[in-house]
């Protein structure tokens, strides 16, 4: 299904790294639900991740080392983060660590939508304390923006 | 007791006699050839009625044709005279009308028209809406 964009709305291809100005990364703490990724959608934009879209995510300790414990979940908020709702249930760490293994890589399992100043956060769970640093991340999607 | 199968067949083979059904025929199929051509002098509102008094004087009269004539002028008077007869008769009488009936259930008039399509998406965020839930993401290799 092919749906006419209106005058002055640009639809491209979206992938947020880790260096996208729109993260903020964050320390985790041990053990406890941990915000490592906050992601805000820019002003005039809207943005779409469909079923399939891809998760990766690579958190490591400040020494360097890979975390492969605890679980990860993806929430989305509105923009006063009063309601969150999770997109992607606790899911073993080890399973966002791929980045190019088609067969292996993380997918989202229902697509979902988020507009201007709303959020997508990245919650960690773990006995390991990742260092924001050294996280790295890739999010795909669809943006769509007002020209 | 049941009939003889080959009699029963044997009754309706045609025979050279049937000959008259033929000609009546062509004289009910002109039925309206022998209104026309009645009325034309006789000019009665009911056109039929004259066609049906034509084919009852031929029919009277074809004896003083002799032979397979008169037969074949018979025939031929009978088969408009009948043709007439019904067509003028069913302007006086109701008919039967067969109609099919709708199946229990079923409405007479069309189905309604199908539901409008949605509005399309006229801001990003319906957009976004619409495009997380209808598309997934395709890999097209390296």
């Amino acid at each position: 299904m092919s749906v006419a964009l209106p005058t002055g709305v640009l639809k491209v291809p979206l992938t947020i790294s880790e260096t996208h100005p729109a993260v903020v990364l964050a320390d985790s703490v041990a053990n406890v639900d941990s915000e490592v990724a906050t992601i805000r959608v820019p002003r005039k934009c809207a943005w779409a991740f469909r079923e399939g879209d891809q998760l990766y995510l690579i958190l490591k300790t400040a020494a360097a080392a890979t975390i492969t414990a605890g679980t990860i979940k993806v929430l989305i908020a509105d923009a006063n983060k009063v309601m969150k709702v999770e997109v992607v249930g606790p899911t073993p760490t080890a399973n966002f660590a791929t980045l190019d293994d088609q067969t292996k890589i993380f997918r989202l399992g229902a697509g979902f939508d988020r507009k201007e100043d709303q959020y997508i956060i990245i919650v960690y769970k773990g006995a390991d304390v990742s260092d924001k640093t050294k996280t790295a991340l890739k999010l795909t999607g669809i943006s769509f923006t007002e020209l | 007791m049941a009939p003889d199968p080959e009699g029963f067949l044997k009754d309706l083979m045609p025979t050279r006699d049937d000959w008259r059904l033929l000609v009546g025929g062509v004289g009910s199929a002109n039925a309206g050839w022998l209104t026309g051509m009645v009325n034309k002098y006789l000019k009665w509102e009911d056109a039929d009625l004259a066609g049906a008094l034509a084919g009852y004087v031929g029919y009277k009269l074809s004896p003083r044709l002799k032979g397979s004539l008169g037969e074949a002028a018979k025939s031929f008077f009978l088969g408009s005279l009948f043709s007439n007869i019904g067509l003028a008769a069913k302007k006086r009488f109701p008919q039967v009308e067969f109609k099919i009936t709708e199946a229990a259930g079923m409405p007479e008039q069309p189905s309604p028209p199908p539901p409008a399509a949605p509005p399309a998406p006229a801001t990003i965020e319906e957009l976004a809406a619409l495009e997380a839930q209808i598309s997934t993401a395709k890999y097209f290799g390296k």
